[in-house]
């Protein structure tokens, strides 16, 4: 597409009326074509205020104008008609349209910005800040000590200190390509590379996922409650999705209704299939068959109960166990060789 | 539990295997090309007895036969004998327990020494000591040689010669000399201790005196040892035959027959069992249930002495004894076992990690199969004379085998930031009630030891 041509009109006496602007493939005004006087004629004819270079546009696609105050889309002759981000518009259609609405001509997408229309708030630009790489770098110490710690529990006394090197490095690297992965998303899209608050998601994010994952079971065991444990793969996954939710977020701001509900769909489909798959195989629905993690006594607050308590509390299995106790065999009737 | 089983775990394998008798090994050769050749067999000298009672026993010998009824291949093959004159014949419940389970896939066929052929039918078994009862289709023209049972009363002594005879491996009639010594150590059922050869195929075979009586039936043999094999005691076959020799024989699944069999034996191994009082494991602090070794067998292991990490005290005590119930399938067993952390060079925090993971670590939660249901859980601390308890009883349901369950109670120790015990105790093919009350007896064993000396005092 070639450069529009700017009809440069009789200058009305109240001033510039608006702009047109035609956008680009991420929504930035590529060209502005100032509005002195209503209508504006858009098309590919040389006469028309807008003019087009975009072969699936008529010669006098459509036409802007001001109908009692309203921004109205009049539609022309055309064979593709137009569309507004709400409806399509067929020959001879118009349509009132919103501050900022985008319409779409041909492949061309345009915007009218009219003098009298509010002007969205100043959005805060998210800078480069002091203040974020100071939090990133404490949360990565946070999460290097965090997993040398881990480490540290899984081995026996008299480890050597450069193992410890490799525990660290291992567990930073990930995140770091992980935040570059996300980058390059940002970069393809917002244009810039973002790779700091990607970076802070990533290590924030992280931080709560080993919380959660250490800090459930030991509730389990401290109250000798299952329930805590047996969903602590399902948090994870939880904050995962939150995680990869903040990521998009930050690459595609203007969406982030359409991107929670997407990865609020997907989160809830993965936990449901995850756990009708775990009632196919294992007839229960958290893989998890019992809490086995025993912490420090001190930090146990729940009681015991009598070994005859425990033992009625017990029966219950059996109506649990009969529940299946049939499954799998209504076809050893088929099991039967033929004639 | 820490998974440093290998010696139990090679001993088991090696029971299993003996537990599954001829069946097994006999189908894999079944399926695979011609055996190797053997080699040469050492040349016993065999004594004139053996030739008199193998001459006089042999018509009433004969090799039974498990075919698939589609392509009439042979499936399993084992022994038997002729105990009337009317053709009743006595084999191993093992080896004919796919027809018993599974009559419309498998059928039987006898085939004897002097190579006269035809079918039989199951007129009953015993699963409990591993025999059936059989007889072929078509009445004889005459009476059937027969073996008899040499009398109760009448007591082998040790060191007597005795003489198996069966068909080992599919090769061909045989006579085996061995002598008789008295019965198995812990078993819970009585068993014959034959100090001889038993191969694959023999199963379901006479063992017979000097006088040409029965004394036994072949069942089974040690691999993890030489000569090491075991004999049904006959009374047993002769109460079969006395109580079922007139039984319509068997044409469908015997799955009632076997559970009620099996229901039998759980009550007995239960009542036993409950009867039973807990030896001390001799720990310094905690009451460690270790059951006494009438019917099991208590193996201990511990880690070396300069381990740098967690230290434990192992105790695994295995019933020798799991009835055969099909070629997947063994139970009717007890198992308890226990370890005893010392985590003191490890600190806390440490302890805390290797005391989860060893809890963890325990063979449960498999998926539902045709056998049995996924198991469930119960879980809670209980509190025993004030020694709180993490405890885990976790059940499965056997499918065909209508009301019996295999039960798994794990328990630890909490009450200590650097030690523990953490013990395990299985009941397989019990009732729900039975299950309860074997778990509740095994909770009594655990406590603390000084309460332990002060009741002594």
């Amino acid at each position: 597409m070639g450069e529009p041509t700017v009809d440069v009109g009789p200058v009305s006496p109240a001033g510039k009326l608006g702009i047109v602007e035609i956008l680009d493939r991420d929504g930035h005004a590529r060209a502005t074509i100032p509005i002195w006087r209503w209508p504006v004629t858009i098309g590919r004819a040389i006469d028309c205020d807008v003019v087009l270079d975009d072969v699936h546009a008529a010669p006098r696609h459509a036409t802007l104008s001001e109908v009692d105050g309203a921004l109205t889309l009049i539609v022309g002759t055309t064979v593709n008609g137009a569309e507004t981000e709400r409806r399509r518009l067929a020959a001879d259609q118009s349509a009132t349209l919103e501050p900022e609405e985008i319409i779409q001509v041909g492949t061309t997408r345009l915007r009218v910005r009219r003098a009298t229309d509010a002007i969205a708030p100043e959005r805060l630009l998210l800078p480069e800040s002091e203040s974020l790489r100071a939090q990133i770098v404490v949360m990565a110490l946070v999460f290097m000590g965090w997993n040398a710690a881990r480490y540290w529990l899984q081995t026996d006394p008299g480890g050597r200190l450069s193992d410890y090197v490799t525990v660290v490095l291992g567990s930073v690297v990930p995140l770091l390509l992980w935040a570059g992965f996300w980058s390059v998303g940002s970069k393809l899209v917002q244009h810039r590379f973002d790779y700091q608050r990607h970076s802070w998601i990533a290590f924030a994010y992280s931080l709560i996922i080993s919380g959660l994952a250490a800090a459930l079971p030991v509730v389990a065991y401290s109250f000798g409650w299952a329930f805590p444990s047996r969903v602590a793969w399902l948090a994870s996954g939880a904050v995962v999705s939150a995680m990869v939710l903040a990521h998009l977020t930050l690459i595609l701001p203007n969406s982030r209704t359409v991107l929670a509900g997407i990865v609020g769909v997907l989160f809830l489909a993965g936990a449901g299939l995850f756990t009708a798959r775990n009632y196919q195989i294992y007839e229960r629905p958290f893989t998890e068959l019992y809490v086995s993690t025993l912490a420090p006594p001190s930090l146990r607050l729940a009681h015991g109960v009598s070994p005859s308590q425990f033992i009625d509390a017990s029966r219950s299995l059996k109506g649990r166990l009969d529940a299946h106790v049939n499954d799998g065999q209504s076809d050893s009737g088929g099991e039967e060789s033929g004639p | 539990m820490t998974s440093t089983t290998g010696r139990r775990a090679g001993f088991l394998t090696a029971w299993a295997i003996v537990a599954l008798g001829g069946a097994v090994s006999l189908r894999a050769l079944a399926q695979q090309a011609p055996p190797a050749p053997q080699g040469p067999e050492p040349v016993a000298p065999v004594s004139a007895s053996a030739q008199r009672i193998y001459q006089d026993a042999q018509p009433a010998l004969l090799q039974v036969r498990t075919l698939l009824k589609g392509q009439d291949s042979q499936a399993s093959v084992g022994s038997g004998f002729f105990v009337s004159g009317d053709g009743h014949i006595i084999t191993n419940y093992h080896v004919v327990s796919e027809v018993a389970l599974q009559p419309e896939r498998f059928r039987l066929v006898y085939r004897t020494a002097q190579g006269a052929e035809g079918a039989l039918k199951l007129l009953a078994f015993d699963a409990i000591h591993d025999l059936a009862l059989v007889k072929p289709v078509d009445s004889p023209g005459r009476p059937h040689t027969s073996l008899r049972f040499r009398p109760e009363a009448d007591a082998v002594g040790q060191g007597e010669r005795i003489y198996s005879l069966g068909n080992p491996l599919d090769v061909g009639f045989a006579v085996v000399e061995g002598t008789y010594n008295g019965l198995v150590e812990r078993a819970f059922y009585p068993t014959i201790f034959f100090a001889g050869s038993l191969n694959p195929g023999v199963s379901g075979g006479p063992t017979l005196d000097e006088r040409g009586q029965v004394i036994g039936i072949n069942v089974a043999s040690r691999r993890d040892g030489q000569q090491v094999s075991f004999l049904v005691p006959a009374k047993f076959a002769a109460d079969l035959f006395q109580r079922a020799h007139d039984a319509t024989p068997i044409t469908t699944q015997s799955y009632p027959e076997l559970t009620r069999q099996l229901t039998v034996h759980q009550q007995s191994l239960t009542d036993r069992f409950l009867a039973q009082s807990w030896r001390g494991a001799g720990h310094a602090r905690y009451l460690i249930p270790v059951p006494q070794e009438e019917f099991m067998r208590c193996w201990g292991s511990s880690t070396p002495a300069d381990a740098k990490g967690l230290e434990f005290e192992r105790s695994d005590c295995v019933m020798e004894t799991r009835l055969f119930v099909s070629e997947w399938l063994t139970t009717g067993s007890l198992m308890v076992r226990h370890e005893a952390y010392d985590g003191r060079k490890l600190g806390v925090l440490r302890f805390a990690d290797r005391y989860s993971r060893s809890f963890a670590n325990e063979a449960l939660g498999g998926a539902g199969n045709k056998v049995r249901t996924a198991q469930q859980c119960h879980e809670s601390y209980v509190d025993r004379n004030g020694l709180p308890l993490r405890v885990v009883l976790c059940m499965s349901e056997y499918k065909k085998l209508t009301g019996l369950f295999d039960a798994a109670v794990l328990v630890a120790t909490v009450d200590a930031s650097n030690g523990g015990v953490e013990g395990r105790f299985d009941a397989d093919g019990v009732t729900f009630d039975n299950a309860l009350k074997l778990t509740a007896h095994y909770l009594e064993g655990f406590g603390w030891a000084s309460q332990q000396s002060t009741s002594a005092r």
